[in-house]
């Protein structure tokens, strides 16, 4: 996962990641239409979410614009998706 | 090894005296006309210089046995291409061949990781800049700074710095004193409990605050990063698949 300067965070197909317009694509055609844009800004706002919940648990109170270049940056993003993956593993293993 | 190379090149040394200046321009015609005696002798004639350079270069990572022989083609080189027309000294002409094989080999076999001339030039010049600095100023200059003064990139300067790094072998750093090595010195990188408590109860936060996400969420953030299956641990991927 990487991210120029000031851009947002682009992701390595060969991982099985997919283009915001390939899942817009994919969305649409399950009934929920969106465009790539929306893919966009629907992961950001997850991302966000969960950084506002988090800083919220810790007992500070974050800016909406904090949490969001939080949310942005690939560390953060990159930690997320380790952590839903081990989680992943982790119920694979409980089953 | 390296008695042996020195052993054999003093027998050429001592059979072949220093030449006069006259010599060599003769010596360097007969070669420019074909004469292969011509060239063995003004080689071996000029071995004491090969040498000579050589121990100036020899550390104790590069076997001095190597840099003799990386200089003796360096003065091969120098003897085909010099030009005895332009009246300089051969051995003028020649050290600069010499030094340049002598570094070059250096350069390649000194670190684990090959560095490009230039990178490792550069970080020559980082290095002399930043002594200076700190003479001058009493601070570490900064890496913008560095590349104002050196007049090259922001990025050249970083790549320097990262690709010249020294490297230590874990494995070293025995002496009488100490027989631990470095590897046994450093602190551990495992967790303190303290640290393993707080991790812990951060990643608890977190697992707690994915189940905020709404499934419309999950599901764009799973095709994003190709994570197939659900976050929660009682439900499958609801409503959206990964396959078009």
């Amino acid at each position: 996962m990487t991210r120029s300067t000031n851009k947002y965070v682009s992701v390595n197909k060969e991982h099985g990641s997919l283009k915001y317009r390939e899942i817009a694509n994919i969305m649409s055609a399950d009934g929920d239409k969106m465009n790539h844009a929306t893919v966009r800004n629907i992961i950001l706002r997850g991302f966000t979410k969960i950084v506002k919940g988090v800083s919220k648990d810790y007992g500070s109170v974050i800016k909406d614009e904090e949490a969001f270049e939080i949310a942005k940056s690939p560390e953060f993003q990159q930690t997320i998706i380790n952590i839903i993956k081990r989680n992943d593993a982790h119920n694979r293993n409980k089953l | 090894m390296n008695f042996f190379i020195i052993d054999s090149l003093k027998s050429d040394i001592e059979n072949n005296p220093l030449l006069t200046r006259e010599e060599e321009f003769n010596l360097s015609r007969q070669i420019k006309e074909g004469s292969l005696t011509a060239r063995e002798k003004l080689i071996a004639s000029n071995y004491r210089l090969a040498v000579s350079i050589a121990k100036k270069y020899h550390r104790d990572n590069i076997p001095l046995s190597d840099l003799i022989q990386e200089s003796c083609i360096g003065l091969i080189k120098a003897v085909d291409k010099f030009d005895h027309t332009l009246g300089n000294k051969f051995s003028t002409y020649a050290c600069w061949w010499i030094k340049q094989s002598c570094l070059q080999y250096i350069n390649e076999h000194s670190s684990t990781m090959k560095v490009p001339t230039h990178s490792r030039l550069l970080s020559l010049k980082v290095r002399a800049m930043k002594e200076d600095f700190i003479k001058n100023f009493g601070r570490q200059p900064t890496e913008e700074e560095i590349s104002e003064a050196l007049g090259v990139t922001l990025n050249a300067v970083k790549n320097s710095n990262q690709t010249n790094a020294r490297y230590l072998n874990i494995d070293s750093g025995r002496n009488d004193d100490d027989d631990r090595s470095l590897g046994e010195k450093i602190d551990s990188l495992e967790a303190t409990p303290e640290e393993a408590y707080l991790n812990k109860e951060l990643l608890r936060v977190i697992k707690k605050n994915l189940q905020c996400l709404s499934t419309r969420e999950e599901a764009v953030i799973r095709l994003r990063f190709g994570i197939k299956e659900s976050i929660y641990s009682d439900g499958e991927f609801p409503n959206y698949r990964s396959d078009k």
